[in-house]
């Protein structure tokens, strides 16, 4: 599994440590929700074709705005928008 | 067993010193009863990082200049009977935690593939070892671990580099 991770793939995994790391910044009850959103996200998407590109990086793509807001923000709920 | 590893550092001082470390309480004890602003760096980290040898051998040697004369303070411990857990130990349980598995089946040459991690679970275990450690993990680091040992070791050697 490891070293063998395509470009994309590691782009994902990027975004999910980035995500997390983002959460730690913030109030424990707050954190611990971006935290519970953040893994179901990526777990929710994970079964996605890996040769699905255009929905992945879609994914990618509000994944990191998630992340701006995550980072800009004092709340949570600005992260479920969609 | 970092008591005796360290006791051999030198002189009494140190011994005195390193009968406390495995017991968090007696350090922070130690740590405010000696006035001296090196110490307060090693403070901030006791919690993250009591367990582990090096860097606790590494503070003992910086407490020991400081601890002349403070040896009162440290009335030596009624402690050692709870040996310090070694690094390898604490992301034994880490990653047991995170991945819900009983402890016994996180055997040190356990791949984290067949502990039925994916590379999600594994970023999620690498972020939780970067917390309790109270250090950073690169992504190139981190993609080359593939066992629980491999994952330890890193830790190690992460916290020797910063030490």
């Amino acid at each position: 599994m490891k070293g063998r991770l395509s470009g994309i793939q590691k782009q994902v995994l990027s975004l999910h440590r980035s995500l997390l790391r983002a959460a730690r910044a913030k109030p424990p009850e707050t954190r611990e929700q971006i935290e519970r959103f953040v893994n179901a996200e990526f777990r929710k998407n994970a079964a996605i074709d890996k040769k699905n590109y255009q929905q992945i990086e879609y994914l990618i793509r509000r994944g990191q705005k998630q992340l701006e807001m995550v980072r800009t923000s004092d709340g949570f709920s600005v992260v479920e928008v969609k | 067993m970092a008591s005796l590893a360290s006791a051999s550092l030198l002189n009494r001082t140190v011994s005195v010193v390193s009968s406390a470390v495995s017991c968090r309480n007696v350090v922070a004890q130690k740590v405010s009863c000696v006035s001296f602003s090196g110490l307060r760096a090693s403070a901030s980290q006791r919690f993250s990082i009591v367990d582990s040898r090096a860097v606790a051998a590494t503070r003992l040697r910086r407490i020991s200049c400081a601890a002349e004369g403070a040896e009162e303070a440290v009335a030596a411990p009624a402690a050692t009977d709870a040996p310090a857990e070694n690094v390898a130990e604490i992301v034994r349980k880490v990653i047991a935690h995170q991945l819900a598995s009983p402890l016994e089946k996180v055997l040190p040459n356990s791949k984290f593939a067949d502990l039925g991690a994916d590379s999600l679970d594994t970023v999620e275990i690498m972020m939780a070892l970067e917390e309790r450690f109270d250090i950073t993990i690169d992504e190139d680091g981190a993609e080359k671990i593939s066992t629980v040992q491999e994952a330890a070791d890193l830790i190690e050697a992460e916290i020797k580099a910063r030490a």
